[in-house]
């Protein structure tokens, strides 16, 4: 008897309690917890929990001094981003101060030709990317580059298999139903009813806003 | 110098009042609703004694922003620059989508990149808006921008006071 863990929400499938083998469950089940598809599942290997040593701890010296040279896009993101910064700190003037500059830049930027497909393999791609950043901020302890990366790697996954699902099923699958993004990690999910909190970054479901 | 001062939050607020009573310094009682952060002195009074929660205390100065390590920000700046080109990919396929359900699939995946953007690149140096980081996109940007966000900058600039 195994058990298997929702790489999303935590939530635990027990075959001991549930009297199906995972394998058995059909493609299309999903995680009664969060909606996850079959596919984020992990099995979870009974192991000794050794103790790790976190010794060596790098002193972070490094700054960032120069400013790298950032796309229209990237600019109108930094400054939503900042704008919710804003918000935060109820500065309510400097935040709209912050959304106009983003749209400003937002308006600025091109489009790329491209396709569907282009964007599945780059987002394939970003698996390893994020993967590597987080090697990169474990390494040098950037507890909120983790949390982060903790989030974007797990929204990138569903990304992936609702881009896969799409590729398959075409627009069937998402004809007679909702789509869902959390507005605070991006985490997508396709259904008429939004998980009660998100499942990647536990947020309240009054932030997962419906694509409309 | 008080470390704080009180926040009222409007949406919340169910007007019973007790804040008036007991403020030191009457900072709770103004027209527009809102508390009266000149004369407000922190005392954290109001926010204790609110029965709608409706007070917040916010510190007057933001601690400076964690450093960050060249490494961290380069490894996440290739992760948004890759989803940076997705959105651009994206807005032109939209352009060219016609289906309700194509467009509506295509802006939830540009919406969750933009999310996770915005994430990435506060962990990437722009947490706050008081930092120095912050202060320095700001002055660079006005090289190349049209009149009327000049002064949007400018005002930025102003107001947001830099603390690190
Ligand atoms: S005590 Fe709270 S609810 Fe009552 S008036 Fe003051 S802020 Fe509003
Ligand atoms: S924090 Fe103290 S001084 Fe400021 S508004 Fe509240 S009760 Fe008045
Ligand atoms: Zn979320």
């Amino acid at each position: 008897m195994k058990k298997y863990r929702c790489t999303l929400c935590g939530y635990i499938y027990d075959e001991e309690i549930e009297k199906v083998k995972f394998e058995d469950l059909p493609e299309d089940w999903i995680c009664p917890l969060c909606g996850a598809p079959k596919a984020l599942f992990e099995l979870i290997e009974e192991k000794d929990v050794s103790i790790s040593n976190i010794d060596d701890r790098e002193v972070v010296s490094e700054s960032v001094d120069e400013l790298r040279t950032l796309t229209n896009l990237e600019l109108s993101l930094i400054c939503s981003n900042l704008a919710r910064g804003c918000e935060k700190q109820y500065l309510e003037e400097e935040k709209q101060l912050f959304l106009e500059l983003s749209q400003y830049y937002e308006k600025r930027s091109q489009n790329l030709e491209g396709t569907l497909s282009d964007v599945k393999e780059m987002n394939i791609k970003d698996l390893d990317y994020l993967n590597q950043a987080m090697n990169i901020a474990s390494k040098f302890q950037d507890r909120g580059a983790k949390r982060i990366l903790t989030w974007a790697t797990k929204s990138s996954n569903i990304m992936k298999i609702i881009l896969d699902n799409y590729e398959k099923k075409g627009i069937e699958y998402l004809k007679h139903t909702k789509i869902w993004v959390c507005d605070i990690c991006g985490f997508v999910f396709v259904g008429d009813v939004p998980p009660e909190v998100c499942p990647v970054c536990k947020v309240p479901n009054f932030k997962i806003l419906e694509v409309k | 110098m008080n470390k704080e001062h009180a926040y009222r939050n409007l949406k919340l607020c169910t007007k019973d009042c007790l804040c008036l009573f007991v403020c030191p310094v009457g900072a709770t009682d103004t027209e527009n609703g809102q508390i009266d952060f000149e004369k407000c002195i922190g005392c954290g009074a109001c926010a204790r004694a609110c029965p709608s929660h409706a007070i917040t205390m916010i510190p007057n100065e933001m601690p400076p922003q964690q450093k960050k390590n060249n490494q961290v920000v380069n490894s996440l700046f290739l992760i948004v620059d890759s989803k940076i080109k997705q959105i651009q990919k994206l807005n032109y396929i939209l352009e060219q989508a016609d289906g309700e359900v194509e467009k509506k699939f295509l802006k939830t995946l540009i919406h969750s990149n933009k999310v996770m953007i915005e994430d990435l690149v506060r962990e990437a140096g722009y947490m706050l808006p008081q930092s120095k980081n912050t202060y320095k996109l700001l002055k660079m940007l006005l090289n190349d921008v049209d009149e009327a966000h000049r002064k949007t900058i400018e005002k930025l600039l102003e107001k947001i006071k830099v603390n690190d």
